[in-house]
């Protein structure tokens, strides 16, 4: 008896909880269809907003302003993925597989905890700083879409790191072992044996990273130039003269996307034990 | 499915989309083709503009990208500090053409050698200004800044909610008379500057006790629990949705509500004084394309679009020239062209080189609390 009003207690948590994941969202859709240009007042159902999304950039600037910023964000967070992705798993492969001194060993640790756990104001702050400096070196540090890829990849590589190496240690190394043992070449135990056996974490992280970088507004907003605004930094500065319906309906298309992203990750990383 | 096929469809994704972001991109950008790397500036042509969201008529900049083929690229920002910071320790003034900036912060940018004095020769519309805003009392007649719009600071209110308001600071800022829930503006020297009115002293006080009285005041005014908190152009919406009854705002962005609805909606300025600001033109002592920043200040200038760029945000003209074609009920109105009486109790913000500190810090002090 006591156990199923303890059941029941526990779904209606959970729910209270979805609700309150979900309802925000929710929101901005339905407001996505408002006829009203801004603000919270229902004025009608119209699909007037997603039609001004794909308005030719010609006749509306606005148009092209939010299409331009949709896909600087999605570039952003392809390219910065990809990179971090990659070189986020190779600094993991490299601090787990090779014999570091314990000295070293938790350096390196603490090396990649530290990104994780700094709050993301400093982190914008210390690139700023490096980026000002660097800029002399090469142009790639100016204010743009580099700099924000450079500083993404910054951010992410520790999160795929972590990700990836907690995978290697619950693996361990017999299976490593057990290759080199059947004279694997080195090419082919990381083609076979590590990667296969790593993929779902390098998929989590991707994905996790993928997220970072889409949500990421203040490393953005310190690094970005002319032409390389992004969704979020859209959004800011757009509600100072308050957020007009089209923000509603790009941002609804997004979460869908983010769906979608979500749902093909959990298809590549789910295991087929059968 | 093998994991061979997985790893593939992975790989083939992230190929996908990032084709699809690069050439789609590319598609947009065709006739700009914004390269990231600024000091190899875009293809010919392309004017960069730092400017306030939704605060210049996109016909008229149209108009200026046939007449000059040119293409201009529109970036924004949300507050003064914001786009100081941005011009001064990112590097980022050498990719601005044109910056839309507080007449009260052009003095510091000259003396950080963020932007360059005019070259008159080039700005022959310069003429065209009021005196007010050309003679030596403004920027020493134009040295570094052109103005753009300027405009007040006040209270917009819902009449209907609130029919007998006091035109005074008090209804926000006293907490015992408090008229109805508020928000206040979120901009440092106008805010302040209200607070300081109220006080009774001048806007650009440099006396700590007025600034640490005014902070004091504001402070307490944060804490009432009918205000809900520092809002840009976004109070309007405030009012307007219900949630708040009053909205500390500048004259434009109310009066376009207030003209929709006039039995619904009120501007006033308050009886103790009131802010006047000036938003101006300056050009980076970097920019990328001075030649086409002169030009595009001199097309701004011209009678005519002077009038359709106050006719769309509602502010007032600086261009004295453009009178003839500004609408005629917006000459009339009051909330736009306040009459002489008002006029003398508005101040306007003056530089106040290193005494700005004081209001930087009542100001953090305030907003971080």
């Amino acid at each position: 008896m006591s156990n199923r009003r303890y059941g029941t207690a526990l779904s209606a948590v959970a729910s209270l909880v979805f609700a309150l994941l979900y309802a925000p969202l929710f929101a901005v859709a339905v407001y996505s269809f408002n006829r009203a240009e801004k603000g919270s007042v229902w004025a009608g159902f119209s699909l007037r907003w997603y039609l001004q999304i794909v308005a030719d950039p010609e006749v509306s600037r606005r148009a092209f302003e939010v299409r331009e910023a949709a896909l600087n964000t999605l570039l952003l967070g392809a390219a910065s993925t990809l990179i971090a992705t990659i070189l986020g798993t190779l600094l993991a492969i490299g601090i787990q597989r090779t014999p570091w001194s314990k000295r070293a060993a938790r350096l390196l640790d603490a090396a990649i905890d530290l990104p994780v756990v700094t709050p993301d104001i400093v982190f914008a702050t210390a690139l700023l700083v490096a980026f000002n400096v660097l800029r002399y070196v090469s142009p790639w540090f100016n204010p743009g879409l580099p700099a924000m890829i450079i500083g993404h990849v910054t951010l992410q590589i520790a999160f795929v790191a972590l990700i990836v190496r907690s995978r290697l240690v619950l693996i361990g190394a017999t299976l490593s072992e057990a290759a080199r043992d059947l004279y694997a070449t080195s090419a082919y135990h990381f083609r076979r044996v590590t990667l296969p056996l790593l993929w779902p974490a390098i998929v989590a992280g991707g994905t996790l990273a993928f997220t970072l970088s889409l949500n990421d507004f203040v490393i953005s907003f310190f690094t970005c130039g002319p032409g390389s605004v992004t969704l979020p930094i859209y959004v800011y500065h757009s509600q100072m003269r308050g957020l007009r319906t089209d923000l509603f309906a790009v941002s609804t298309l997004f979460v869908l996307g983010t769906i979608g992203l979500v749902l093909t990750a959990e298809q590549l990383t789910r295991w087929r034990r059968d | 499915m093998s994991r061979r096929v997985q790893i593939s469809i992975f790989i083939a994704l992230v190929a996908v989309l990032v084709a699809l972001a690069g050439c789609s991109s590319k598609k947009e950008e065709k006739p700009q083709a914004t390269p990231p790397e600024p000091p190899k500036p875009a293809a010919p042509a392309e004017l960069s503009l730092f400017i306030w969201s939704e605060y210049i008529d996109e016909k008229v900049v149209a108009e200026f990208e046939k007449k000059e083929n040119a293409r201009v690229r529109i970036t924004t920002y949300e507050s003064t500090e914001e786009m100081e910071g941005k011009l001064s320790y990112s590097g980022a003034d050498a990719q601005y053409d044109v910056v839309v900036a507080a007449s009260q912060v052009v003095a510091r940018f000259a003396r950080k050698g963020l932007i360059a004095p005019l070259d008159h020769s080039k700005l022959p519309n310069l003429k065209n200004l009021a005196p007010r805003f050309s003679g030596p009392e403004f920027d020493n007649g134009n040295k570094y800044a052109v103005p753009y719009q300027w405009g007040t600071v006040g209270l917009f209110y819902d009449k209907k909610k609130l029919p007998n308001l006091d035109p005074s600071w008090a209804v926000v800022l006293d907490p015992k008379k408090t008229a109805g829930t508020f928000v206040l503006i979120d901009e440092m020297r106008d805010m302040l500057g209200s607070v300081l009115k109220y006080m009774g002293r001048s806007s650009n006080s440099t006396s700590p006790e007025d600034l640490r009285e005014a902070g004091r005041i504001l402070q307490e005014a944060k804490g009432n629990p009918k205000c809900l908190g520092f809002k840009g152009m976004a109070g309007v919406q405030d009012v307007k949705s219900g949630t708040a009854d009053i909205a500390v705002m500048w004259n434009g962005f109310a009066l376009k509500e207030v003209s929709e609805q006039k039995d619904r909606y009120a501007y006033v300025l308050p009886k103790e004084g009131s802010i006047i600001w000036v938003d101006t033109f300056v050009i980076p002592a970097k920019a990328p394309k001075p030649e086409l920043a002169y030009k595009f200040l001199n097309f701004l200038l011209e009678p005519q679009i002077g009038a359709r760029l106050s006719a769309f945000v509602k502010y007032a003209s600086p261009n004295a020239a453009s009178k003839p074609h500004i609408v005629p009920e917006d000459l009339a109105n009051p909330v736009i062209y306040p009459p002489e009486d008002a006029m003398s109790r508005l101040e306007g913000h003056r530089d106040l080189g290193d005494a700005i500190k004081l209001f930087d810090e009542a100001w953090t002090t305030v907003k971080s609390r």
